[in-house]
């Protein structure tokens, strides 16, 4: 109850439409040291480059996934105005299959909150980022994604980090959208590059033909 | 006085004369000058002409022996949006109304989607030729109902895609590069009919000083996402209403507007929002640039950065 009454009030207070964006984190062992610190602070960044920007701060919503030996919702949507990134830790395996189900899963709940308050809404999007080769199956979670995507219920993104099984990022992603290779541990830029796009898509008009950045701040070609 | 009071009434038995001869009736005798109040013509048989009726009634008798025809004040503004100002874009809505002397007053708005390149063409033509088509007494005459109206808008909706139609063709461009959102609406004495493809939406304040939402924004799933008169599902997907009531005052307005105007997800208006708005149309200082300025204002750009527009009418004294 006291939940459903804040969330009441969350909405009554921002009626702005909201562009839910999740970051699907890999935080297993292999990403230890310079990549987690790297990609902690891509989050940071990634959070101070929407700030600026009012109109998105308060239509832009964060959830974090982290993936390691369990599947976890460090961080529950939240505009960006009141997001306070997470410092992550990596150790574990890679439960990749499973967190891409979460990731949909927590979706299609946002999308019946929004319809439940009358908040207008864009496509949500995923952004997984990985470094390493998946430990559980990711048969259904590939099959699902590409689903959503056909279905428009989603815009999926991978990002490979060095080290990452690009076969099977290549099996999961859709096949309009192929998984994009990291440059280095360009983290900075490609949160600052996701900030971009999702200013880009919080103030899209009707039928709008969006034109995303282009990514070769960030990655490989 | 009583000078005046002879002249005017010989003036009055004139234009009686006058409109006696061009509408091809024997003079009746329960209209003669000198019972002045009883001058009640039933509208079936006003002459169809606009300027008889503006020169009989308005023009030189302002006290109106027969009832008054509804006059409309109207103020409307489109003002580009700050993102189409940064990337050198036209403003893509479009407006237009007409009032016509037997008190009829028709509103076309129309919002050009941002994806095509000529949609500010499709939003002008589109609501041109909605004010061509519905500003006519024939045609209107003969609503009475909800059917009978959709009828004509949806015929209304045939010229407007013809004509954008024909636009492409002189341009050598698709259809889609025209794409536009259209809602119109008619104001008579008794009655209000609206029509409406896409977003946008039409808020009325009754003459029990009530504020309703008449259409409100048709679209998809996602907010980016609407429906455009050259869409397949254009008609199917329109809403109409057909209403016999008599409002005082409405506002028309393109999705630009939509987030400080309605509250969802019931599209219940915003009544300070209309308050104010309607406040300042019977207001002396009423201007077109003040609307304009108000569009432009920080407090309204805060909260969309798209371009927008907002027709505002009330009726001619209402006793608000």
């Amino acid at each position: 109850m006291t939940h459903e009454m804040l969330e009441m009030v969350e909405f009554a207070e921002n009626p702005e439409p909201r562009c839910a964006c999740v970051l699907l984190l890999d935080t297993s062992s292999s990403m230890d040291g310079e990549k987690i610190h790297a990609l902690n602070q891509g989050v940071e960044a990634f959070k101070d480059a929407l700030l600026e920007d009012s109109l998105a701060s308060r239509r832009v919503e964060v959830a974090i996934i982290s993936f390691n030996s369990k599947v976890e919702l460090i961080q529950d949507f939240v505009t960006v105005d009141k997001f306070d990134p997470p410092t992550l830790i990596a150790q574990g395996r890679t439960e990749m299959g499973a967190a891409i189900l979460e990731a949909l899963r927590l979706i299609k709940l946002r999308k019946e909150t929004y319809k439940r308050h009358g908040t207008l809404y864009y496509r949500p999007w995923v952004l997984l980022i990985t470094d390493g080769e998946p430990t559980d199956s990711i048969d259904q979670a590939a099959k699902d994604v590409h689903k959503a995507e056909d279905d428009k219920e989603v815009v999926f993104f991978a990002v490979a980090v060095e080290g990452a099984d690009m076969e099977k990022l290549k099996k999961i992603a859709p096949n309009h959208r192929p998984p994009k290779r990291l440059k280095e541990l360009a983290f900075q830029e490609l949160f600052v590059w996701l900030s971009k796009s999702m200013q880009v898509i919080s103030r899209s008009a009707p039928d709008e033909q969006i034109t995303l950045p282009p990514t070769d701040g960030w990655s490989v070609i | 006085m009583t000078q005046m009071k002879e002249i005017l009434a010989k003036a009055r038995s004139l234009i009686r004369l006058w409109w006696d001869i061009l509408t091809r009736r024997p003079p009746s005798p329960e209209q003669k000058p000198s019972s002045p109040g009883d001058e009640q013509v039933p509208q079936s048989s006003l002459p169809k002409s606009e300027d008889l009726v503006e020169h009989t009634v308005v023009t030189i008798l302002p006290e109106a022996a027969r009832p008054a025809p509804t006059a409309w004040r109207v103020l409307g503004a489109s003002v580009q949006g700050s993102r189409h100002e940064r990337l050198g874009i036209p403003c893509q809505d479009a407006c237009e109304w007409k009032s016509t002397t037997d008190g009829t007053l028709v509103i076309a708005v129309a919002d050009g989607a941002g994806s095509a390149t000529h949609s500010h063409v499709g939003a002008q033509t589109a609501v041109r030729v909605v004010i061509e088509h519905l500003a006519d007494f024939d045609r209107l005459q003969k609503i009475d109902s909800e059917k009978s109206w959709y009828a004509l808008a949806t015929e209304t909706l045939e010229k407007a895609v013809g004509a954008i139609k024909i636009q492409a063709r002189s341009y050598d461009l698709a259809m889609r590069e025209f794409a536009t959102t259209l809602s119109f609406v008619v104001l008579r004495q008794h009655w209000i009919a609206a029509f409406q493809i896409g977003d946008g939406a039409i808020v009325v304040r009754d003459s029990d000083k009530q504020l309703h939402t008449l259409t409100y924004p048709v679209s998809g799933e996602y907010v980016n996402e609407t429906v455009f008169v050259t869409s397949m599902s254009a008609v199917d997907s329109a809403r109409v209403v057909f209403r016999e009531s008599s409002v005082s005052h409405l506002c028309i307005f393109t999705d630009g507007v939509q987030m400080l105007a309605l509250q969802m997800p019931t599209a219940s208006p915003h009544a300070p929002f209309f308050e104010s708005l309607f406040g300042f149309l019977d207001s002396l200082d009423a201007s077109a640039e003040r609307l304009e300025s108000f569009l432009r204002s920080c407090k309204v750009r805060e909260r969309t950065d798209d371009d927008i527009t907002i027709v505002l009418a009330s009726r001619c004294g209402y006793e608000g």
